[in-house]
């Protein structure tokens, strides 16, 4: 049954779509990069078992394409080979990095970056050198990690995002010449 | 850098979307992913896609279009990183004023030059951001991959205030530019900006 003010509300709705929407909590939890990713990886695998026409919104598409990209771009852990995250390799990592008294903030930044050394932890975690002058307790954070999460391969590391940039200026240069070239094309045709 | 923001909405749906190959749960999902993918909800952040739904209502269908109302509960996973993180991103392009950084899926990252390290100037010839430390001069290159860190964030609500046009021109040019989420971002630290310069010497790499 719908009342009379249900049905109004209803049909003031229908206009004022936006004004729907209530936000009932802005932030009722945060994730690290690894649940994002394997979110998104079974989005994709549900999408493709549907028939095309019932395949979701394009900018859902969008968004999900471009983000798994970014996800997945050196020097993302998730990128990188082996793949570094198991189902316990969290709360492995969380149990063994609770004797340091790390933030929440700061034990996020390093399950998405994974620092594997003290420069690196340097910039993640705050007053670092104050809060862990000494150097050997430095290195068994970072063999903590190195323990959990693994180490990046270097120089394959190095070699992506080199690569990365430079097509991306390809890319960039390619577009510039087909503005430029519409005319010799033509031509060419 | 994501966070699940609990919304709860009317979702209506289309007698079309509503047939026995298209579950109930699928029709909901597509109407919200339509709504809020890729989309900017002003001061929650960058909405990336539905996470789950927590609950619905029964579906009313009101009178004249034949949609189905349902009012529900549910998830998003938002980008939204929080003050002081660190990222990684890409450099897109370069100013006097500074350098705007992108990721695959959000562009709107703006390094102010007063947020690069100390020494650093632009060089019009090369059109990019050069940091002088001692006698070694470094590049911030377009396209490379960088580490930033969250300074500040900007809203730019985009509901039209008026109907009315705006009074002259400069009001309209200052508009168009605002967009509706930026990230003011640092690289002034030890460890931020292009990656390759700090993740060179890693002394695993030389033991193994």
């Amino acid at each position: 049954m719908v009342t009379l003010t249900e049905s109004i509300a209803i049909r003031l709705s229908f206009q004022f779509l936006l004004v729907t929407m209530k936000i009932l909590e802005a932030q009722s939890a945060q994730l690290v990069n690894y649940e994002v990713y394997q979110h998104l990886l079974e989005l994709r695998k549900s999408e493709q078992a549907l028939e095309p026409e019932k395949r979701p919104p394009r900018n859902l598409k969008t968004v999900v394409t471009e983000l798994i990209e970014y996800l997945e771009a050196a020097p993302s852990p998730l990128g990188s080979k082996p793949y570094p995250y198991k189902d316990d390799t969290m709360s492995k990592l969380f149990f063994k990095l609770r004797e340091f008294k790390l933030t929440k903030a700061e034990i996020l930044m390093i399950v998405n970056l994974r620092p594997t050394k003290p420069e690196s932890l340097n910039t993640i975690v705050e007053e670092f050198e104050t809060r862990f002058p000494d150097e050997d307790v430095q290195q068994r954070i970072v063999d903590v990690i190195v323990e959990a999460l693994g180490s990046p391969d270097g120089n394959a590391e190095r070699q992506a995002m080199t690569d990365d940039a430079n097509q991306a200026r390809q890319d960039a240069q390619d577009a510039i010449d087909r503005g430029d070239d519409d005319h010799d094309m033509a031509n060419g045709a | 850098m994501f966070i699940l923001t609990k919304i709860a909405d009317l979702v209506q749906i289309e007698p079309k979307h509503f047939s026995p190959f298209k579950p109930g749960y699928q029709a909901l999902a597509d109407n919200i992913n339509a709504k809020y993918a890729n989309k900017v909800i002003q001061k929650i952040g960058h909405c990336i896609c539905l996470y789950d739904i927590l609950a619905s209502s029964d579906g009313l269908i009101g009178s004249g279009t034949g949609l189905v109302n349902v009012n529900v509960e549910f998830r998003l996973i938002v980008f939204r990183p929080f003050k002081g993180e660190v990222m990684i991103g890409r450099i897109s392009s370069a100013t006097v004023d500074g350098i705007y950084l992108r990721t695959h899926f959000f562009e709107d990252i703006w390094v102010p030059k007063g947020n690069l390290p100390e020494g650093s100037y632009y060089s019009p010839h090369e059109g990019c951001w050069v940091w002088k430390t001692g006698d070694a001069e470094l590049f911030f290159d377009t396209q490379e991959t960088v580490r930033f860190r969250v300074d500040e964030e900007d809203w730019h609500d985009q509901t039209p205030i008026s109907a009315q046009p705006p009074s002259n021109e400069d009001d309209f040019a200052v508009k168009e530019k605002d967009v509706p989420y930026k990230i003011i971002a640092t690289m002034e630290d030890a460890g931020l900006g292009p990656c390759l310069w700090w993740d060179g010497d890693d002394p695993m790499e030389e033991d193994a």
